[in-house]
């Protein structure tokens, strides 16, 4: 009943939920165990959704509805990740933290199975 | 010499009885003929003839009662429209046919088409890709079971002045247009069939009457179910709710709360901190 997509998806959300919330908790607490869980759960989560990208293109093919779709959740990730390492707008980072949520959400709802 | 005679007057009898009886035969393609429409024409009423895998490239037209079935089914016999204007098949005036395991894909048209034809039964295939998936215009009592319908630019199944069929256990999705379209039709039989993510409508009753729409899954259609102009319908049991996983999300978010409490306790506890 369960594919391995909806699996990987749910995965990611949960991921990108712990990643979220320690990413504001380390924000708050400078050098607390929060920053080291922000970015496990973070990488995991790009794996993740690296994963699903590639399992879409090797089975519905590579089309431009799906390159930009899986293009713009890649440029939220790795805009996240520079906006974090660099400093640079760094009062930004949870609201990319949140779009990020939202697009694992987006990806969720499309792998529901029905 | 009268003795001969009555032999080989029974022995014509006995022969004739037998070819009459044994007439329904089985014809391979690409054995015996190479297309399938080479088959359908060379074959006589009630033969089956059995297509093995292979990609065809036809616009196939049945007219005489015959079983058209693929040996390894849908995945392995596909049959692309020759020509795009024209049904990949087409069913026209015809009792008692059948048409099983294939996909049928590439026509603009119509993957299936049942034209003015009765108790024909549509089974196991995939309409793929065409302007509309299956169509019965103006026939009756036909069986549409276990086939995939969609995606397809315009209609899954659609009947037109069609009544008393019965359409069981069908995916319907990923339409352009409607699912499941019944216009002018009435008396006839919808159950169990999945209608989902169709662009418009799931399942579209127009000016059709007394069908029986019985536990079909109707999910994440812009419409699910709708009647225009249409009395005496029963429904019964059909969802069309968007389906117990849509809680699934706000279920991972409580997860993800509580395997963050989780991790910061052992990350506590390793570092010590």
């Amino acid at each position: 009943m369960f594919e391995i997509t909806i699996l990987a998806a749910s995965l990611g959300l949960i991921l990108a939920t712990v990643s979220f919330i320690s990413g504001l908790q380390a924000v708050k607490v400078r050098g607390s165990v929060d920053t080291r869980i922000h970015r496990l759960n973070g990488y995991l989560m790009f794996l993740a959704y690296l994963f699903l990208a590639g399992l879409s293109f090797v089975k519905g093919g590579i089309n431009l509805s799906s390159l930009a779709s899986w293009g713009t959740g890649l440029a939220i990730i790795l805009t996240k990740i520079w906006v974090v390492k660099s400093r640079r707008a760094y009062k930004f980072g949870s609201w990319l933290g949140i779009m990020l949520i939202i697009t694992w959400l987006i990806i969720v709802y499309t792998y529901i199975p029905i | 010499m009268g003795k001969t005679l009555l032999t080989v007057f029974y022995g014509t009898v006995i022969s004739i009885i037998i070819t009459g009886t044994s007439g329904a035969a089985d014809i391979h393609v690409p054995d015996n003929y190479k297309t399938i429409q080479e088959a359908v024409n060379s074959a006589s009423p009630g033969d089956t003839i059995i297509v093995n895998e292979g990609d065809y490239a036809e616009n196939i037209v049945i007219s005489k009662p015959l079983t058209v079935k693929s040996s390894k089914g849908p995945d392995a016999s596909v049959v692309r429209a020759a020509v795009s204007g024209k049904p990949v098949f087409e069913v026209k005036n015809v009792r008692e046919a059948e048409i099983a395991g294939f996909t049928a894909t590439g026509s603009l048209i119509a993957g299936i088409y049942i034209d003015t034809s009765d108790n024909v039964i549509i089974k196991d295939n995939r309409a793929i890709d065409n302007g509309s998936g299956i169509i019965l215009s103006s026939s009756n009592n036909n069986i549409l079971s276990n086939n995939v319908a969609g995606p397809n630019k315009q209609y899954g199944i659609y009947l037109k002045s069609s009544s008393k069929n019965t359409l069981d256990k069908n995916k319907v999705r990923s339409n352009m247009d409607t699912g499941i379209f019944l216009s002018s039709s009435s008396y006839n039989s919808l159950t169990g069939n999945n209608v989902n993510l169709n662009k418009w409508n799931g399942i579209l009753l127009w000016s059709s009457h007394a069908n029986t729409l019985e536990r079909n899954k109707v999910l994440r259609n812009r419409f699910a179910i709708v009647l225009s102009d249409s009395n005496n319908n029963i429904m019964t049991g059909n969802s069309t709710w968007p389906n117990i996983y849509i809680i699934l999300p706000i279920v991972l978010v409580y997860i993800g709360i509580i395997t963050y409490l989780i991790q910061k306790s052992l990350f506590r506890f390793i570092y010590k901190l």
